[in-house]
């Protein structure tokens, strides 16, 4: 805001001292809300990213005989990470959760990890149809192929139902890029690597997957 | 100055919206998971011996396709698991405030 001139000097008219006081004062508390909030989410994302750090180094120098975590993998979004059991909130902000009694890495059931859209499932919405994902647990490595996806309601439990083959469920938050609470959810499916295409399709259209492109 | 107090009162109301919808949305689907995420949390290997010591039990999963397979306390509760926090729109308020502070200095 300019200052008004006093008439006949030409210098600036300086504003009351309790104006400057005032304003002064707002932008102190402006500037400590701001750097205490940004502090706090700057610092949650490098206590996450640290954690999952640290978790990848466990699973790497892990023994290969007790197999104890799970690791995702997938290429095309350069993602790697520790899977953690549960989908809790705690658990999510360390990691891509598994969502407790759905089936086990590898195992004929629908295996359902969940992740942040805003952290490790970021680029989950550009999975194309035949990209690959991989979970590794120990020696074991189990590959499967991505082959639908579908944006649901959280309400709809359909998409944890098992499957025939050996399924893989990817739930993650959407609109992806919004910000703040999230209306749906994008659901990615991917098959065992081994399993037939064509069957695992007519099983999944009757389920209202749209099929990739 | 009266810029800087819009500005303000801007940041607080879209931070109160945030947390409370925020706050609403978790209470909604949250719940009986909370109990399983302290060890999940703390001891993810723990946590993931239960997936091995699943894994047998769902070797049968072929015979109950097309079931449920009501994983976790929130799908219990009728809910996907909340996949998104409140950190990005924490971020953004933070750097709102700062930019504020600054044109309040001015």
């Amino acid at each position: 805001m300019p200052w008004r001139t006093s008439p006949g000097s030409g210098k600036p008219e300086l504003p009351p001292r309790s104006h400057r006081f005032n304003k002064k004062l707002i932008s102190l508390y402006l500037f400590v809300f701001g750097g205490v909030l940004c502090a706090y989410v700057v610092g949650t994302y490098l206590w996450m990213y640290e954690r999952q750090h640290k978790l990848l180094n466990e699973w790497k120098n892990q023994n290969a005989v007790t197999k104890t975590l799970t690791k995702i993998s997938i290429p095309r979004i350069q993602l790697e990470a520790v899977v953690l059991e549960g989908a809790d909130p705690h658990s999510l902000l360390l990691g891509p959760g598994h969502l407790v009694n759905s089936a086990a890495p590898g195992s004929a059931g629908n295996v359902v990890i969940a992740g942040h859209r805003d952290t490790f499932f970021r680029h989950v919405h550009s999975l194309r149809y035949g990209d690959d994902v991989y979970l590794s647990r120990g020696a074991d490595q189990f590959h499967y192929v991505v082959i639908a996806r579908k944006i649901v309601e959280p309400k709809d439990l359909s998409v944890l139902r098992n499957g025939k083959y050996g399924e893989l469920t990817l739930i993650t938050c959407y609109p992806t890029h919004a910000i703040g609470p999230a209306p749906l959810r994008l659901v990615v499916v991917a098959k065992k690597a081994a399993e037939p295409v064509a069957t695992e399709s007519k099983y999944l259209r009757k389920r209202n997957f749209a099929l990739f492109f | 100055m009266t810029r800087a107090a819009v500005f303000l009162a801007a940041i607080l109301v879209a931070a109160s919206l945030g947390v409370v919808a925020q706050d609403n949305h978790s209470t909604a689907g949250s719940g009986p998971a909370a109990a399983g995420s302290v060890q999940s949390s703390t001891s993810p290997q723990a946590g993931n011996d239960a997936v091995n010591a699943g894994s047998k039990a769902q070797k049968e999963s072929s015979e109950v396709a097309d079931q449920p397979a009501v994983p976790d306390g929130r799908a219990e509760n009728g809910q996907l698991p909340q996949t998104s926090t409140m950190l990005p729109l924490l971020g953004l308020i933070g750097l709102g405030s700062l930019v504020a502070g600054f044109f309040a200095r001015r």
